[in-house]
């Protein structure tokens, strides 16, 4: 049966479909596991090598320490201003 | 050639509208105005009108700004970093650092801000402070609220200060020459030149500025006993001299008294910004607007201002006089003759030596000879009269000694002295040194005879008048040491250069008052290698090994043996000093210096008066920006617009209108400043409200070693100061300008996000009530006058029947209410919000864009004539519009409204159509063009640590993303979380915004508005409550309190209403 006459369908993807089934290239064995070989060893580089291609801006290696100075005197949670007032207490 | 001058055609309407306002001799005809554009009709000026947004508002961003990646690469960058991120399957955004503590410090609780009380040394004033830290880290600074002078505010420069911390630039490790070094080399190296220095009976200079703190003096004191051959020098850019040494010789007493201006039912200011500049600005504005309540019963006060310069002062009083201040004594003496010579108001009257000195001046002829408004006077003369002890007359920093010491005699007559207060006054650690003093050292210096100089974190070389050639001076000095938290001007040529602690690092004692001290503690542990300035010089003086307890043991010890025993307390010391720390504060019974109660009459007798001269004044003032300078590398401040001009990043030279004509500038060109042998050229701002032949310039900006956000602003001011100046250090009458040529863009934001302009509608902004006001007076007769008024203005609403069914909200209903009696228009909450909220600074080119990001602004709107405008503030931020308009248009209803009235932002769903800005009514909606913190000099917003000064509550927002005010949703989500650990209702009034916290003049009030009690339900029900355009029916949930001017004339007379009908018909 005609796919044309059924559908009224004149797509030339669908007529290369038809007709190039079984056409495309085949990758050799060889060059598939030397590409995969590369990939490979291009992952590991990426992984390993210091490439610092998105931490230009993060630095999330700091060398700054940040901690509260020990002999400091807290506020007691009372006393963070929330008695204060919205009007002139003055 | 055409040599018509722009100025020329300006002028011509000037005198038309001047004319015209002569003829009838009120201001109300003309409306409201916020530049010449506008009230000249300037076709620039209608142009915009009728476009509701700048052309660059709708330009494109600029995509070569960006990056030029076309759609195919982009994709195959894209799938390519896919492949390779999957590859790789590695965490690049390395996580760290937010791995939960193995020991958790006992204060720290993750999640839940820690609060430190401490002191801030941004200024003389010494304000005490409250410190959020989150996770160890501050980022916030508020007031103390147990302070008795700032009582839990603080200013701009104190809000924004949380910034210098963490500022990437900051100097990290010991300079010798220009070298990195180590703290080891640079002690060995100083203690030898020291000892040599003090055997070869060389001196050593400490220049410092005002020092407040006792154990300071106690350090610099043992340091000088070690080194004989130690001098102190003592030197403020902004100092109040003048007044101190008036003081002085009125009444023979060192200390100033406090004055308690809340008591004032008058107020005097002569060339005074108590509210603004001035110090103490904190105390003064809380004190001002407590009877500028209209929630109290307390009788309005009436503030006069006397002025040559335009203040935010002279900006809030009822009645403003524009007189050049070497003008002002002469005024002065006007009113003594007036009170003594003519009413015999004082036993003055009958001393031939006092009445002698004023005889002559004759207040009408005066008014007649400067024009001021005869009515005007009247009403001040029968006011002071009238209300004899209960005014006070306040004259400002930079009037010279004889103008105070007139004031005091002005005071001591009306018998205002009772308004000086007896329980406290303004101390002195150690006396400022003398103009003679300095120049001493700088001789010293010179001739060889300095041989180590050390800058205790002052910075000389650009706040000393260029006449003492200090710079010179300090290059033929063997050993110049200067201690900074940031590079300046002097490190540049010092020969070490000592990295010194941040304030919030820091320990320390201030004294500014008698009875009670404020207290310093560092809540950070140092970033870097840095050292306290006090602990260096403390380690040359004892020569033992560093420790980082140096000067805290120090301080401690101090206290212990002689303070304590002073307080009587009964507590063991340990205890009492951690309670002082808690407190920030400690009080002690101490009075005042006994008060000499007679006024010398020699001292007004013989002083030398200043005289009105025919060339022009120039005033150099401080700022609430940048202050001094000391603030220059601070963006938050570079971009807080100025509050009466709105100009960002840049100073200029102020002038009349009139004075431009004559001289044939206008705004942006420049003029040559000459006062003696000084010169400067500089950009010019023809501001309205100015006197006659007056310059008044910012100091602080023009840095030449500030870093990348303070280096190169502005013009340095600093080279127009005398060595020693007739009149005062920052006052000068006899400047010469001339036309420099030349054009200097500064950028202001007055016209940006103006909401008044539908073109179809003449002066709609005034009709529409965008601003409210009245008088006391008429608000007496009838509560309900402006309501009824409104009436008249109300239009047809415009969305009937609404899109939304909005009824209810039964439950909580957050709302806000700014009291416009009592804003100043200072800035203190805008800063305050940019820090809350993570504003990041997006440079001056892109103000001039329209692009400022700030979520809230003060609109400043001129009304009268451009000679004498009355002015009004108003503080605009998102209104949470019950229907907002923004909510309908947003295609990804990405800004939606909650069930507790918000207006609310997702910002992971806003893809940037700006529709919603569009809909905006009251333009309060900010569109990221750009990652402003990568755009902005050289990426210092995202440089380390600058991150750690982020509010972690709050989204760090990036490009493309519309972002605006929150009602800050993060302090109402832990109220939310408090009241269900409490198992409780919310409380509307739990919830503080952080403009509400900030604001000194407590003109925001905030909360549910369904409670009925509160406060805010109250203000919103108020009779002079009203919100912005509420006739478009969006209902805001931002209600303003209308003005009341304390002013003799009605303002809603039966005329105006009439003229108002005929209006709308």
């Amino acid at each position: 049966m005609n796919l044309k006459s059924i559908n009224g369908i004149n797509n030339s993807s669908n007529k290369g479909n038809l007709n190039g089934k079984g056409n495309s290239p085949k990758i050799k064995r060889r060059n598939f596991f030397v590409y995969l070989g590369a990939g490979a060893l291009g992952a590991y580089a990426l992984t390993k090598l210091p490439f610092r291609l998105f931490q230009q801006k993060l630095k999330a290696e700091t060398g700054i320490k940040v901690k509260e100075n020990p002999y400091a005197v807290k506020r007691d949670a009372s006393k963070t201003g929330k008695d204060m007032k919205g009007q002139v207490n003055g | 050639m055409d040599s018509k001058n722009p100025m020329d055609d300006i002028k011509k309407q000037q005198d038309n509208t001047s004319q015209n306002n002569s003829e009838d001799n009120t201001q109300k005809d003309i409306g409201y105005w916020r530049s010449f554009q506008e009230l000249y009709k300037d076709p620039s000026f209608n142009k915009a009108l009728k476009n509701e947004f700048s052309p660059e508002a709708l330009q494109k961003p600029d995509v070569k700004s960006m990056s030029a990646v076309s759609r195919r690469k982009f994709l195959a960058l894209m799938g390519a970093s896919a492949a390779f991120a999957a590859a790789g399957c590695n965490n690049y955004q390395d996580k760290g650092l937010i791995v939960p503590y193995n020991q958790k410090p006992e204060e720290v609780t993750l999640g839940l801000p820690n609060f430190y009380a401490s002191t801030c040394t941004g200024c003389t004033s010494a304000c005490g402070i409250l410190v959020k830290t989150r996770e160890g880290r501050p980022i916030k600074v508020d007031g103390n609220p147990d302070h008795p002078v700032n009582k839990g505010k603080i200013c701009t420069k104190g809000q924004a200060s949380v910034m210098n911390l963490y500022n990437p630039e900051r100097l990290r490790e010991p300079m010798m020459n220009k070298s990195q070094t180590n703290w080891n080399d640079v002690n060995k190296n100083i203690t030898a030149a020291l000892v040599s220095a003090n055997n070869t009976g060389k001196q050593i200079a400490i220049v410092t500025h005002t020092i407040l703190s006792p154990t300071v003096k106690k350090l610099l004191d043992e340091f000088k006993i070690t080194y004989p051959t130690t001098k102190v020098y003592s030197y403020e850019p902004i100092n109040d001299n003048t007044r101190i040494t008036a003081w002085q010789k009125s009444y023979g007493k060192k200390s100033m008294p406090v004055l308690q201006l809340d008591k004032a039912k008058i107020i005097l200011a002569l060339e005074s910004d108590f509210l603004g500049n001035d110090n103490n600005q904190m105390e003064f504005t809380r004190m001002f607007v407590q009877n500028r309540d209209v929630m109290s019963k307390n009788e309005f006060n009436r503030l006069y201002s006397v002025e040559g310069a335009v203040t935010i002062t002279g900006m809030n009083a009822d009645y403003r006089l524009r007189l050049r201040t070497d003008a002002i004594e002469e005024f002065v003496m006007c009113l003594l003759n007036e009170f003594v010579g003519k009413k015999k108001l004082s036993g003055f009257a009958f001393d031939s030596r006092v009445t002698t000195v004023f005889s002559s001046y004759d207040i009408k002829q005066f008014a007649s000879k400067y024009k001021l408004d005869e009515k005007v006077i009247n009403h001040l003369v029968d006011d002071l009269s009238k209300n004899q002890g209960e005014a006070i007359i306040i004259g400002g920093d930079k009037l010279p000694e004889s103008t105070h010491i007139a004031v005091n005699l002005l005071n001591d007559i009306l018998g205002n002295n009772k308004l000086y207060s007896t329980d406290a006054d303004n101390t002195e650690i150690i006396p400022l040194s003398s103009s003679a003093e300095m120049d001493n050292l700088v001789q010293d210096m010179v001739s060889g005879k300095v041989a180590v100089v050390i800058h205790f974190d002052t910075n000389p070389v650009y706040d000393l008048s260029p006449e003492y050639k200090y710079a010179e001076a300090v290059k033929k000095v063997p050993m110049s040491i200067t201690m900074t938290e940031l590079v300046t001007e002097t490190s540049e040529i010092s020969n070490y250069v000592l990295p010194i602690h941040n304030q919030l690092e820091s320990w320390g004692d201030f004294k500014t008052r008698t009875g009670f001290y404020s207290m310093q503690q560092p809540i950070i542990a140092p970033l870097y290698n840095t050292r306290q300035k006090e602990a260096i010089l403390l380690n040359w003086k004892d020569t033992k090994e560093f420790n980082e307890t140096l000067y805290k043991d120090f301080l401690t010890a101090y206290w212990e043996k002689t303070l304590y025993p002073l307080m009587g307390s009964a507590t063991h010391f340990k205890k009492f000093w951690n309670s002082v720390l808690h407190d920030g504060v400690v009080f002690l019974n101490e009075k005042p210096e006994t008060a000499g109660t007679t006024f010398s009459v020699d001292a007004f007798t013989s002083s030398s008066k200043m005289k009105a001269s025919n060339d022009f004044v120039v005033m150099l003032q401080s700022n609430n920006n940048v202050g001094d300078g000391r603030f220059a590398s601070n963006g938050w401040l570079q971009e807080l617009p100025n509050p009466i001009t709105k100009i960002v990043w840049d100073n200029y030279a102020s002038i009349s209108v009139q004075s431009a004509a004559e001289l044939g500038v206008d705004s942006n060109d420049t003029i040559e400043l000459t006062i003696g042998s000084r010169k400067q050229i500089i950009p010019v701002f023809v501001q309205p409200g100015l006197a006659e032949k007056t310059i008044e310039i910012s100091l602080g900006y023009g840095r030449t070693a500030a870093g990348i956000i303070g280096t190169g602003i502005g013009v340095n001011a600093n080279t127009l100061i005398a060595k020693a100046p007739a009149l005062n250090d920052r006052l000068y009458s006899n400047a010469q300008v001339a036309k420099a040529g030349g054009k200097y863009e500064l950028v202001s934001t007055q016209e940006h996000y103006p909401i008044d302009s539908d073109p179809l509608l003449k002066d709609i902004q005034f009709r529409r009530g965008i601003i409210r006001q009245g008088t006391v007076e008429e608000y007496k007769k009838n509560p309900k006058f402006l309501k009824e008024k409104k009436s008249q203005m109300s239009m047809e609403p415009i969305n009937t029947p609404p899109i939304y069914d909005r009824e209810g909200f039964t439950g909580t209903k957050w709302g806000m209410a700014i009291d416009l009696n009592k804003c100043t228009g200072c800035g203190a909450c805008v800063t305050a919000c940019n820090v809350e909220n993570n504003i990041p600074i997006v440079g001056k080119e892109e103000v001039k864009n329209n692009r400022e990001l700030m979520w809230l602004r003060i609109d400043r709107y001129y009304y009268g004539t451009p000679d004498a405008p009355s002015t009004n503030f108003q503080p605009m931020l998102c209104q949470h519009c019950d229907y907002a308009p923004c909510e309908n248009v947003c295609p990804v209803a990405a800004t939606t409204h909650s069930d507790d009235g918000l207006n609310s932002m997702a910002y992971n769903r806003c893809v940037g159509t700006r529709y919603c800005s569009n809909n905006c009514p009251y333009k309060v909606r900010r569109f990221n063009y750009y990652d402003y913190r990568d755009y902005v000099g050289e990426g210092i917003q995202y440089a380390e640590p600058m991150d750690l000064m982020a509010n972690p509550e709050v989204t760090v927002r990036s490009r493309g993303v519309m972002e605006k005010c929150s009602f800050c949703l993060q302090r109402i989500m832990k109220e939310r979380q408090d009241a269900i650990q409490d198992n409780r209702v919310v409380i509307g009034s739990n919830v503080k915004t952080a403009c509400q916290e900030a604001c000194p003049a407590y003109a925001i009030n905030f909360g549910n508005i369904n409670e009925i009690d509160s406060d805010i339900a109250k203000y919103r029900t108020h009779e002079l409550g009203y919100s912005v355009l509420e006739e478009i029916k969006v209902l805001p949930n931002v209600t303003y309190m209308a003005k009341l001017r304390n002013i003799y004339e009605p303002m809603h007379t039966e005329e105006t209403k009439k003229e108002s009908k005929d209006e709308k018909k």
